[in-house]
């Protein structure tokens, strides 16, 4: 399990790296507008409140009313971690259809199979390799923004709240991921489903969540939407919440668990 | 018994790509898997490896089951694929050191001593390879370890004549040591140089178990004489061993079958002068219908 980690970290390092130093550079391309934000935040949140409500929710991700675009949560929340989690869900998504379905098609999984590995240990190993994948693009992002606490005094927030916040977007990330692997071990790699359908998953919860919040009919189900679960926003105002992360964090491991129970079934096609 | 299968049956859906096949391969031979594209070599190899699993039958390597014990098997395996692809982003020293950590032994020394004799560079990326290169470099990554049981799917395939013998020599040297080799291949004449025995495999289904020695007899080849003159087939037609003689211009083209005396159809061709003479290998379907057609002769 350990060389399989290993090889799949490697083969990933570069991506890992530049991802991270991308988002990072973004985070403080965000934060460089923050101090004007600030200053005209009276005439940005009149402006806002002409905006339907609706279209507000799709991209504040939560409850709108009273939103002031200027506080640091809300900030931080509609300018990156929402846009991270989707990013980061979509990169997951290419990194497991490569490493178990693509790989399956161009015949590496052919070499790997035949090596003193199980199938159980192999898929541990690139799901720890996921694992990395994420806290590494999330701890450069993180940097980012504990930079800015520095460099602009008008983004003021607790340290240990925006480590919180960035962090705790592992979780979401990780039950897309799970879901992915789940999806990997359980459809012929001949079917071609595992990526579209895993795109599906990302975009449906974003979107449904999003619609659950203005469209009465859709409330219901929202608590089953993974964007119900994870709001950087959220954090940076009240700290973490616990039952969400757990939640998350329960999800996630059930997908693998799955995941992993029945890889050890697939009919691969090596 | 190190290689076991009984009844050993694979369906993709409604195919059927292996059906009842019963091998029984024993330590230190040579056992080659002969049969066309397609005939299931590759199907039978990869459910003995676990990696796809039977749908009828069972397998034992080293008297452990093929699925329980899957990773115990392959530590004492070596396994070259029929398409290899292989990591492009390293070289072959990264790949064998990585080999090594998975295998938890060190065995770089044999792997560059491996590469010496199969004239190969490990320092050199794998990216960009030939096929020939990227079997040299399978072939090393196979042996390296010295495993107790090589299983090489077409190994030979797209290799050099030099390289070809180099690796028929590194065969003999597996087999000395008491090792064991099931080795996969459409080449008849490959075959007939390394193994102790073949199994013969056809649509799905082993149709002969023989020693090299028997095959080889059930074998035949097609000889092409050309003359200085129109040929003729007086003189040739009852001889042992000669049949399906055809004339054509200058040209006298006839089977030859394995144990027949060449020395014989020699000497009678000497009567007239000859121009050219050609022999061609059997293809393995013409071999296949010489041996089903013995088979039945022999059967009541």
């Amino acid at each position: 399990m350990t060389a399989v980690f290993r090889k799949a970290a490697r083969d990933a390092r570069r991506m890992m790296l530049w991802t991270g130093i991308i988002f990072a550079i973004y985070g403080l391309f965000v934060m460089a507008f923050y101090p004007s934000m600030v200053e005209q935040s009276e005439q940005l949140d009149e402006l806002l409140e002409s905006y339907p409500k609706e279209m507000m929710s799709m991209f504040y991700g939560g409850d709108v009313e009273d939103l002031s675009v200027s506080e640091p949560g809300n900030y931080v929340n509609s300018q990156f971690t929402l846009w991270v989690v989707l990013v980061m869900g979509a990169l997951v998504i290419a990194q497991v259809f490569n490493s178990i379905t693509n790989a399956e098609r161009d015949g590496t999984l052919d070499v790997m199979m035949s090596l003193p590995v199980s199938r159980r240990a192999m898929l541990l190993g690139r799901f720890a390799n996921t694992a990395l994948t994420i806290l590494v693009v999330l701890t450069f992002s993180l940097l980012a923004f504990v930079a800015s606490t520095f460099i602009w005094p008008e983004f003021d927030v607790s340290i240990g709240r925006l480590v919180f916040a960035f962090y705790g977007a592992f979780f979401p990330v990780m039950v897309i991921a799970g879901f992915t692997y789940l999806l990997a071990a359980v459809i012929p790699s001949s079917k071609r489903l595992v990526g579209p359908l895993a795109y599906l998953f990302l975009m449906g919860s974003y979107l449904i969540h999003a619609f659950s919040l203005f469209i009465d009919e859709l409330s219901p189900i929202r608590p089953l939407m993974l964007f119900d679960y994870y709001n950087a926003g959220e954090v940076i105002r009240h700290g973490v919440n616990i039952g969400d992360t757990v939640i998350l964090g329960a999800v996630a491991l059930v997908y693998f668990t799955l995941a992993w129970w029945l890889i050890d079934h697939k009919e691969l096609g090596v | 018994m190190i290689i076991q299968t009984q009844a050993l049956t694979h369906r993709y859906g409604k195919f059927t790509a292996i059906e009842d096949v019963n091998l029984q391969v024993e330590q230190g031979e040579i056992f080659g898997f002969l049969g066309p594209n397609g005939a299931g070599k590759t199907t039978t190899i990869r459910t003995i490896l676990d990696f796809i699993r039977p749908s009828e039958g069972a397998i034992t390597v080293f008297g452990l089951d093929s699925r329980q014990d899957s990773v115990a098997i392959r530590r004492r395996i070596g396994y070259l694929p029929s398409e290899l692809t292989l990591w492009e982003n390293w070289t072959g020293v990264q790949y064998i050191h990585w080999l090594e950590s998975v295998r938890k032994s060190r065995f770089l020394d044999e792997a560059l001593r491996l590469a010496d004799r199969l004239d190969y560079d490990l320092k050199r990326s794998l990216k960009g390879m030939s096929t020939g290169m990227r079997r040299k470099m399978g072939i090393i990554a196979a042996l390296a370890h010295k495993p107790d049981l090589l299983i090489l799917d077409e190994p030979t395939t797209g290799l050099d004549p030099l390289m070809q013998q180099a690796f028929h020599e590194l065969m003999h040297e597996v087999r000395a040591e008491g090792r064991t080799v099931f080795l996969s291949s459409h080449n008849l004449p490959e075959v007939e140089h390394i193994c102790n025995r073949v199994a013969i495999i056809r649509t799905g289904r082993v149709e002969a178990v023989e020693t090299v020695s028997d095959l080889t007899h059930v074998a035949f080849r097609w000889l092409t004489l050309t003359f200085d003159q129109p040929a003729t087939a007086d003189g040739f037609i009852g001889m042992q061993g000669i049949r399906d003689i055809v004339t054509d211009g200058y040209d006298l083209r006839m089977r030859v079958n394995g144990s027949t005396d060449i020395d014989a159809v020699i000497k009678q061709a000497a009567a007239y002068t000859v121009r050219d003479l050609s022999i061609e290998q059997p293809t393995l379907e013409e071999i296949f219908l010489t041996y089903y057609g013995k088979k039945q002769e022999a059967e009541p």
